[in-house]
């Protein structure tokens, strides 16, 4: 028997029911005894209480006084309400360090793998692979220490493959129903792992991936090292599989034109419909199951990180104190990255809506006399442009009064408002305030001392911060009163030393903001996947679209421009608001109010896809809700349905032979 | 859902009326006038072939007919309907003049993919692809892929995608394109096969002895014209001679029957050449082939195939089947022998054929019918043996020394028969009265 014959032979083993039968009751009872064993071994005595299970120093809460006035009585309450709220978030992180959960989880993730390999009839080739790849990699992390970060890199690239192979399968078998576009679908995902085009970027991105963790510095505090990962590793991962989501979107229905193999397609009895249809379906199943993998990778990783110690900690949610206190490190990290937080930006200053509309109207004169003083010439610029006039000078006014309501001259407080914190009164993670400021030219080296005072809350706390970059501030939950208001007010100086800063300072439009949590990673990690992929599934048919009728090349250059101006769409409005359409006479500048209006056009339409920013949101650990995940999908798949219609419209049109000179 | 059903009625399958094709340039200049003002029907059942030069617009006219390119004018209809109706290209087969493929694909892969976009079940199209592959000798090279096969294995796997769904309608371009004698045997006996079962083909090709043996009906394109229509007999049969064929004849009876011809028409006619028939190419390679096999000797190429497939043959169900065993049981030893010199008429070995159960039910249930049938239509090579000799007679009486090069043998005319009572009392009355063609059609 050769080789070949003996793999054939364990082929058809390991797709045979009995196999599948014996082999799912086999992984069951080891997973099962593992399991076992643990608890028996968990609930036998031990010496100590340390460990990452170990008990949680709580806070003691202050006891009634004898002879307290109605006043102690009330700021006795207050504080005590404070430590109950720090008791509970560090119950709270620290009962994420638990093994016993994380290996349940393990387990419990570990069977489901197992038992779908099984029964995707590739058991015996995941064994195989698993057992000769540790049989390898073990060794040589062992006793090769200067190899330990290739046996590293290597088992990760192994576990991507394994990962990659298994999806895939799983993919081929839901687009096996013999449907005309989904058997296009699926052989645009044959076509994608036996090219050498998708196969490079395929590669790229299982390596870099695997690449990435040992690219980290285990020096830096835990908070970053998470950060980085997920920046680098959901942020890589997708510009690499939108590359290759347009380049294989544009060459799948390009060359096949090219090559004429799209007319064996159209003579059977496929509607042009169907067969747009089933590419772009193949190309985002394609892209689904690439986003699996990775974005699988990318948690298993992240929590791996998660486990490791933090700044401080002696092991992983153990603090080196010995007092079972959290770590700075730690705090942040559980707080405010691997969580979902709800952002609220503060309340918009109130303005007298009459003196505003005055001030308006004096602006609008003002404008207006200078404009017709210059002739006849500038009476017709002026009956052509007077809404649009108002329009402007309004909006800029509300700019001005927004500014100056972040602005704080010298010395100066100013009270800002938040809303809707009903929910962070009783959670268990604190509130986060997010701030940065800016004054005069930002030197790196400036320090700038901030007091906040938040209304019932004895004393003022006093930070000194650098310019231009983001600082973060913990409030206990308590801060937030009982109709879910938070007031903070913010003075440009220190009040305890009556020192002020040398200059004003204000908050740009994100500078200013809290946050608290409403939801988990994992949650939000899902959300941000599925709007990754609704890009990935855009980017598809944008591909396609354009491989309708133009070659290879030009599509793939229009596409990517496409996707430029889509992801980059909320910074190019922002950048647009100055861009110059007329002369400071009033001159209207014709050529750039067609590039602003071109430009003004793409970036609306690409707006809601830009303002999802999943991967920044993922990083920062904001949430990512569900209505914002709706919103992105009604859109994009409005897009996707038009773009659709263009394709097939497009497509129907084209004949698809063309003059051979042969007759 | 699955399109299914065959033609009925004589309406035509094809109706190309007045169309003009003409390529135009990016701005929309005319670049070339590759059909002019073309019409022609082809109807069901029958065998249309489509002659020309490179050039002359053969493949426009069927890539218009197949929805890939837009008459400039004119109208088509296929099944009645516009050649981009879905319901239409259901019913049709299509091999086009080159071997368009997914490189990436196996045999296998490849007939499985275009059997799902005719929406056939799985069962349906693992059967169709079994029998397919065997019928084009590349069952034992199905799990490589496309890109690697040779250009004649190629062209054998878009033979087989082009009759995964069975179809009403088999248009070929260029079918024998890159077909190693054998294959273009196969692909000719094919295509007979299919047309005895009621479909209907168009057949083009600038090959004329590919479209001389299968057509019934042909039209000759030139410069995207039609230049000449009809059956091939109408075009091809000459009536003005007559050949005969014997055994070996000496010279003192070649010289007989000259002066036989003189005296009966008073000196105006005469023998004018008077040659031993050489045998083809054709005929020396497959008898070659057929040897080699015979004696078992590898190859890495395609293998013999050549059995049609069943549901081809319309033996698609049960019933079917019960008639196919029941008609392989007897098989006349002439039958086999006469399969066996001709090469396996579908290109098989004669061990091939003999041993085949569905061979025998090609016609049908009718086998003896059936049987003279495929004896009458085996090509010439497996008729060669008993020639020996050709005597073309000339009406002007002119002679003619060049060595013949043709060895068919013309059915003689209605209208000639004062020459055919002479050749009749020359041979003593026993006229062979085998089809020139090579074939029969019930």
């Amino acid at each position: 028997m050769t080789f070949r014959e003996r793999l054939a032979k364990l082929d058809r083993i390991q797709q045979s029911l009995g196999f599948r039968i014996g082999a799912s009751i086999f992984v069951t009872l080891v997973v099962v005894v593992l399991a076992v064993t643990h608890v028996v071994a968990r609930n036998a005595p031990v010496a100590s209480g340390t460990g990452s299970d170990s008990g949680v120093a709580a806070g003691s809460a202050l006891a009634p006084q004898e002879g307290e006035s109605d006043a102690q009585r009330l700021e006795r309450e207050r504080l005590n309400a404070g430590i109950a709220a720090s008791d509970k978030i560090i119950t709270s992180i620290m009962s994420r360090g638990s093994t016993s959960n994380r290996l349940y989880t393990m387990a419990l993730l570990g069977w489901c793998v197992a038992i779908g390999a099984i029964w995707l009839g590739v058991g015996l080739t995941m064994g195989g692979v698993l057992v000769g790849g540790a049989a390898v990699l073990l060794p040589m992390y062992i006793f090769m220490p200067s190899l330990r970060g290739t046996a590293t890199l290597l088992a990760g690239v192994l576990i991507l493959f394994i990962s990659l192979i298994t999806l895939m399968r799983v993919a081929g078998m839901l687009l096996s129903a013999p449907y005309r576009s989904i058997a296009i679908a699926r052989n645009v995902l044959t076509e994608a792992t036996r090219l050498k085009l998708t196969s490079i970027f395929i590669l790229i991105l299982i390596f870099g991936l695997a690449a990435l963790p040992g690219l980290l510095d285990p020096n830096t505090p835990l908070r970053y090292r998470v950060q980085s990962f997920l920046q680098w590793g959901t942020g890589g991962t997708f510009f690499i599989i939108s590359l290759l989501t347009v380049v294989f979107s544009v060459a799948t229905v390009a060359f096949e034109q090219r090559d004429k193999v799209i007319w064996q397609t159209m003579t059977k009895p496929v509607a042009h419909w169907e067969y747009i249809l089933g590419k772009w379906l193949g190309v985002t199943v394609l892209a689904g199951v690439l986003l699996l993998v990775s974005s699988s990778g990318i948690y298993l990783f992240a929590q791996y990180l998660r486990q490791q110690p933090a700044l401080g900690e002696s092991s992983a949610y153990v603090s080196g104190d010995g007092d079972g206190s959290v770590t700075d490190d730690r705090r942040v990290l559980e707080t405010q990255i691997l969580v979902a937080r709800l952002t609220k930006q503060p309340q918009p200053p109130e303005v007298d809506q009459k003196q505003f509309d005055l001030n308006v109207q004096t602006k609008v004169e003002e404008e207006a006399n200078r404009i017709l003083g210059s002739g006849s010439s500038g009476v017709e610029a002026f009956a052509q442009r007077s809404d649009e006039m108002r329009e402007k000078i309004s909006s800029d006014l509300r700019k001005s009064v927004n500014i100056a309501y972040r602005t704080l001259d010298v010395g100066q407080t100013q009270y800002f408002m938040f809303e809707g914190l009903g929910s962070a009164r009783n959670s268990s993670t604190p509130v986060i305030l997010r701030y940065k400021i800016n004054s005069g030219t930002d030197r790196p080296d400036a320090l700038y001392r901030l007091t906040f005072i938040f209304p019932g809350v004895q004393g003022a706390l006093v930070q000194e911060v650098g310019l231009a970059k983001f600082h973060y501030l913990e409030l206990l939950p308590t801060v937030v009163d009982a109709e879910g208001k938070l007031v903070v007010g913010i003075a440009n100086g220190d009040f305890e030393t009556r020192r002020p800063n040398p200059f004003g300072l204000s908050f740009p439009k994100d500078g200013l903001e809290v946050s608290f949590s409403v939801g988990s990673f994992e949650a939000n990690f899902v959300r941000v996947v599925a709007v990754l992929w609704l890009k990935l599934a855009f980017l598809a048919m944008v591909g396609v679209f354009m491989a309708t009728f133009t070659s290879f090349p030009v599509a793939c250059l229009v596409s990517f421009a496409i996707y430029a101006s889509a992801e980059g769409a909320t910074f190019l409005l922002g950048a647009l608001e100055n861009y110059r359409t007329q002369t400071n006479e009033g001159q209207t500048l014709y050529f750039n109010v067609g590039i602003a209006f071109i430009a003004t056009w793409i970036s609306k339409a690409f707006k809601v896809y830009s303002d999802l920013q999943p991967t920044s949101r993922l990083v920062d650990g904001r949430l990512l809700g569900w209505s914002d995940v709706a919103q992105g999908t009604v859109v994009l798949a409005c897009w996707i349905g038009v773009l659709f219609l263009a394709a097939v419209t497009t497509f129907r049109r084209r004949e698809l032979a063309t003059y051979s000179g042969n007759g | 859902m699955a399109y299914s059903g065959t033609s009925s009625g004589n309406e035509p399958i094809v109706v190309c009326q007045a169309i003009n094709k003409v390529f135009k340039d990016f701005w929309m200049r005319d670049r070339a006038r590759a059909v002019n003002n073309l019409s022609f029907e082809i109807r069901p059942r029958e065998v249309f072939g489509l002659l020309g030069p490179n050039g002359s617009g053969k493949s426009t006219t069927i890539k218009m007919i197949l929805g890939l390119l837009r008459p400039t004018t004119g109208r088509i209809s296929v099944f009645g309907k516009s050649p981009s109706d879905v319901g239409a290209k259901a019913r049709i087969g299509y091999l086009p003049e080159e071997s368009y493929l997914y490189g990436f694909l196996n045999a296998r892969e490849t007939l499985d993919y275009y059997g799902k976009l005719f929406e056939l079940d799985g069962k349906t199209r693992a059967r169709r692809i079994d029998e397919l592959l065997d019928m084009i000798g590349l069952t034992a090279a199905q799990f490589r892929p496309v890109r690697e096969y040779s250009k004649g294995m190629q062209r054998r796997i878009g033979i087989a995608q082009a009759l995964i769904n069975d179809p009403d309608l088999l248009i070929l371009d260029e079918p024998t394109t890159g077909l190693d004698p054998i294959g273009t045997r196969q692909v000719k006996d094919l295509i007979i096969d299919l047309a005895r079962r009621g479909k209907t083909i168009l057949l083009s090709s600038h090959l004329l002895a590919d479209v001389e043996d299968c057509v019934d009906r042909l039209t000759i394109l030139y410069g995207g014209q039609k230049r000449a229509e009809g059956t091939c007999d109408e075009l091809l049969v000459s009536q003005s001679k007559t050949s005969i064929e014997s055994e070996t004849l000496d010279d003192d009876t070649v010289s007989e029957i000259d002066r036989v011809i003189r005296s009966r028409s008073g000196g105006t006619k005469s023998v004018l050449r008077v040659s031993k028939p050489r045998q083809t190419l054709e005929a020396l390679f497959l008898d070659i082939v057929t040897r080699a096999r015979s004696e078992q000797l590898s190859t890495s190429g395609a293998t013999s195939g050549g059995v049609t497939a069943s549901f081809l043959k319309g033996a698609d169900d049960a019933a079917g089947a019960a008639l196919i065993d029941k008609l392989v049981a007897a098989p006349t030893l002439a039958q086999a022998q006469a399969e066996a010199a001709a090469g396996g008429l579908l290109g098989g070995l004669p061990s091939d054929d003999a041993r085949s159960p569905t061979r025998a039910t090609a016609a049908g249930p009718d086998s003896d019918v059936i049987g003279s049938l495929l004896n009458s239509a085996q090509p010439e090579a497996a008729k060669m043996g008993n020639r020996s000799n050709i005597a073309e007679l000339n009406d002007a009486g002119v002679n003619s020394t060049s060595a013949p090069t043709k060895s068919t043998a013309v059915k003689p005319a209605a209208s000639n028969d004062a020459d055919r009572s002479v050749i009749d009392s020359l041979l003593g009355g026993g006229g062979n009265s085998s089809e020139g063609n090579g074939r029969d059609r019930s």
